[in-house]
């Protein structure tokens, strides 16, 4: 049985713009001591969906179950998940410096999360969060203790939340991006550290993030997002070299590699979509350059997809095309051609081509939706 | 953090003495009329008025008044009054603890009004209790002092008295060291007609403080930790939420130990505020310079503890 069952999850916010619909219709598992990663742009609601099992989210319209060790998180009093919360599932999120409270001291904040779930005198709690600090890997543990948040650097926070989630050997910890705020050398180290801390307590992660070099880190299993759906399904090996969803393919090229560092890199154009106003049909359409008929007027179901049992993928290209390579492409650029009708000719035309010509700069056209540019920088334009 | 406050009450003394500067000019050199003739009474002899210039230095040049009022000043004295020659000091010291009494007890008051009302506000945003909190604040906050101590005194002393309960008096001050039952009941309303429009505010402060708190990472982080709404609201929320809140109650003490004026005038207090009033319309400017000094004064104070209270509450503040 698995530790925690995601099923048809949903969470909409009503606004006076209309109803938000950030999370439509999530399902994933995990099993103790496994890892599974959540990727998608900011906005897909990978983050919502989580922090919502953990019910965290106010003022939503939340449908669906989360099953966690036989009990359903979502129906709970707060009283009871607040027992779950901290103790059962432990949490981490992006900016260790806002997310620490700026006027107590780190020891505090430790032991505060100690006594809030286990009756232990403040001496032993303050005993055990020394231990953690050194756990985690920070130095004079026993003075640092006793140190402000903004005493720590950014890298040192993020152990410190670390020790604070994993304080009371949580059987989940789920990290929100834990990594995006630090240094490139600081985010190595910290996937290090919680890939020890799981094999040392058995830990199952569901790793959060947008950068898909974290994913292939510590993940066994990856989950794709793109506006509040699940598009993609994998385990990390079968994700990075034989993706199926065109977004999942535009994800893995949108890196910059070390190697074959000469070629332009291959954003993903336009917009993440508005999710008060989603695209008809699958919602990547107007950003997809397979773009077909069906895919405006039809919303594709996560399908099996051939090679591995367990990758399922929700697009309306053929299941038996995965992965790169020039012959692929090619087969894909047929099927769609040859599935294109009148509407989707016309959608196409707004839509640029993947590659551009060498030496060319495509510019970002100007795309339906709204645009939030500082927020989905981190994956479309690394150039 | 000594040689924080050394240096803040050194630069606290550069603009007492600017302050005092900015006075000095103002009566003695700005304002129309011959000081001297509000020394020696009505209808003066020229001889008398030069007798009074002489004897107050006023036949000096200016620049030399202004040293020798700050030599005074330097030696405590802040000189005597016009009207009953008293020295000034004196006078102020007498009447400043009904000021204090007036202006603490009024600031336990609001904090106890705004801030829980505040505080209700916040946690449930839009919803009825927060609709009420703005209209008390809106109410609160367009009721002026003298109008809510006109509706105390006709509702609780007046009405209350012809049914011959003689709960609240209508003025005077008892001193606490005689008797702190009947100093409380003489205070009482005037308490509440200085709280009301301040605790309004507070309220509003409360509430938009802590609402923008309620929405950062580390509640977010306390509320994962599984910790108590009660907790999350009160030991992580308010702690941050409250830090405006001390500023500001630094300096509204600071400047009601200057004189409640509207206050101590209505309820009959003899406090600063009220002798300040009498000297202005007789024109008694030793007591009026006295007067700006003082409050002058404990505003600099004022600034200083907060400044100092801002380094306690929050460790990334750093005294220097």
């Amino acid at each position: 049985m698995s530790l925690l069952e995601v099923t048809d999850l949903t969470v909409s916010f009503p606004t006076e713009d209309g109803v938000v619909r950030a999370v439509r219709g999530v399902s994933f598992s995990i099993n103790v001591g496994q890892t599974l990663g959540i990727v998608g742009e900011s906005g897909s609601g990978k983050s919502v969906s989580t922090q919502t099992i953990m019910g965290l989210t106010r003022g939503a319209q939340i449908t669906g179950s989360a099953v966690f060790e036989g009990r359903d998180l979502l129906g709970m009093s707060q009283q009871d998940l607040r027992k779950v919360r901290g103790a059962e599932i432990g949490m981490i999120f992006q900016d260790p410096l806002s997310s620490l409270h700026p006027q107590y001291r780190v020891g505090w904040q430790i032991v505060e999360m100690i006594r809030a779930h286990e009756d232990v005198s403040k001496k032993d709690a303050t005993k055990r969060a020394v231990d953690l600090l050194g756990l985690v890997g920070i130095p004079q543990p026993d003075r640092r203790v006793d140190d402000y948040p903004h005493q720590f650097s950014g890298g040192m926070r993020q152990r410190a939340m670390i020790a604070m989630a994993v304080a009371l050997n949580p059987k989940l910890l789920i990290a929100d991006e834990p990594t995006t705020a630090l240094d490139v050398t600081v985010q190595a180290q910290i996937i290090d550290l919680m890939e020890r801390l799981q094999s040392e307590f058995n830990t199952a992660i569901i790793m959060i993030t947008h950068d898909l070099g974290v994913v292939a880190d510590i993940a066994d299993d990856v989950m794709v997002m793109y506006a509040g759906k699940p598009v993609e399904f994998a385990d990390r090996r079968t994700l990075y070299y034989r993706p199926h969803h065109p977004y999942t393919k535009g994800l893995i090229e949108s890196i910059p590699s070390s190697e074959g560092g000469r070629g332009r890199l291959k954003p993903i154009q336009g917009q993440p979509p508005s999710l008060i106003n989603l695209p008809s049909g699958c919602s990547f359409h107007p950003r997809c350059p397979y773009v077909m008929d069906q895919c405006i007027t039809e919303v594709p179901p996560l399908r099996q997809v051939a090679g591995s049992p367990s990758h399922r993928s929700a697009c309306w290209l053929p299941v038996d095309e995965v992965g790169f390579g020039d012959d692929v492409e090619a087969q894909r650029e047929k099927v769609a051609a040859s599935r294109r009708g009148a509407l989707a000719t016309q959608e196409s035309e707004v839509v640029p081509a993947v590659v551009s010509a060498a030496g060319t700069t495509a510019p970002p056209p100007a795309q339906a939706g709204p645009t939030d540019t500082s927020d989905n920088s981190d994956i479309g334009d690394q150039q | 953090m000594g040689r924080f406050i050394a240096r803040r009450l050194l630069f606290g003394v550069v603009v007492l003495f600017v302050i005092s500067l900015a006075v000095f000019v103002l009566f003695f050199v700005v304002a129309p009329g011959d000081p001297a003739a509000n020394f020696v009474g009505k209808s003066p002899t020229p001889e008398q008025i030069q007798q009074a210039k002489v004897r107050y230095g006023l036949d000096k040049p200016v620049p030399e008044q202004y040293l020798q009022y700050v030599g005074r000043l330097l030696h405590g004295d802040l000189g005597y009054s016009f009207r009953n020659a008293e020295p000034v000091r004196k006078t102020l010291l007498d009447r400043l603890p009904a000021t204090a009494s007036l202006a603490g007890g009024a600031a336990v008051v609001w904090l106890l009004m705004g801030i829980p009302i505040g505080i209700l506000a916040a946690t449930k945003p839009r919803s009825i209790r927060d609709r009420l909190a703005t209209v008390f604040a809106l109410g609160g906050l367009s009721i002026p002092p003298f109008v809510a101590g006109l509706l105390l005194l006709y509702f609780l002393y007046y009405r209350l008295s012809l049914n011959g309960l003689d709960i609240f008096p209508a003025s005077g001050y008892v001193p606490l060291t005689q008797n702190p039952f009947e100093w409380a009941r003489h205070l009482i309303l005037p308490w509440f007609a200085l709280a009301l429009v301040t605790a309004a505010s507070y309220s509003r402060i409360t509430r938009g403080s802590l609402l923008e708190v309620l929405g950062e990472d580390y509640i977010r982080t306390a509320r994962a930790k599984g910790l108590s709404e009660r907790r999350v609201i009160y030991r992580h929320g308010l702690r941050s939420a409250l830090t405006p809140v001390v500023t500001l109650l630094g300096i509204d003490v600071g400047t009601l130990l200057g004189g409640a004026i509207v206050t101590e005038v209505v309820f009959g207090l003899q406090g600063i505020g009220q002798n300040a009033i009498v000297a202005v319309s007789t024109g008694d400017l030793p007591v009026i310079f006295g007067t700006v000094l003082f409050a002058a004064f404990f505003i600099v104070i004022a600034n200083i503890l907060v400044d100092i209270a801002y380094a306690v509450l929050d460790s990334r503040v750093r005294l220097a």
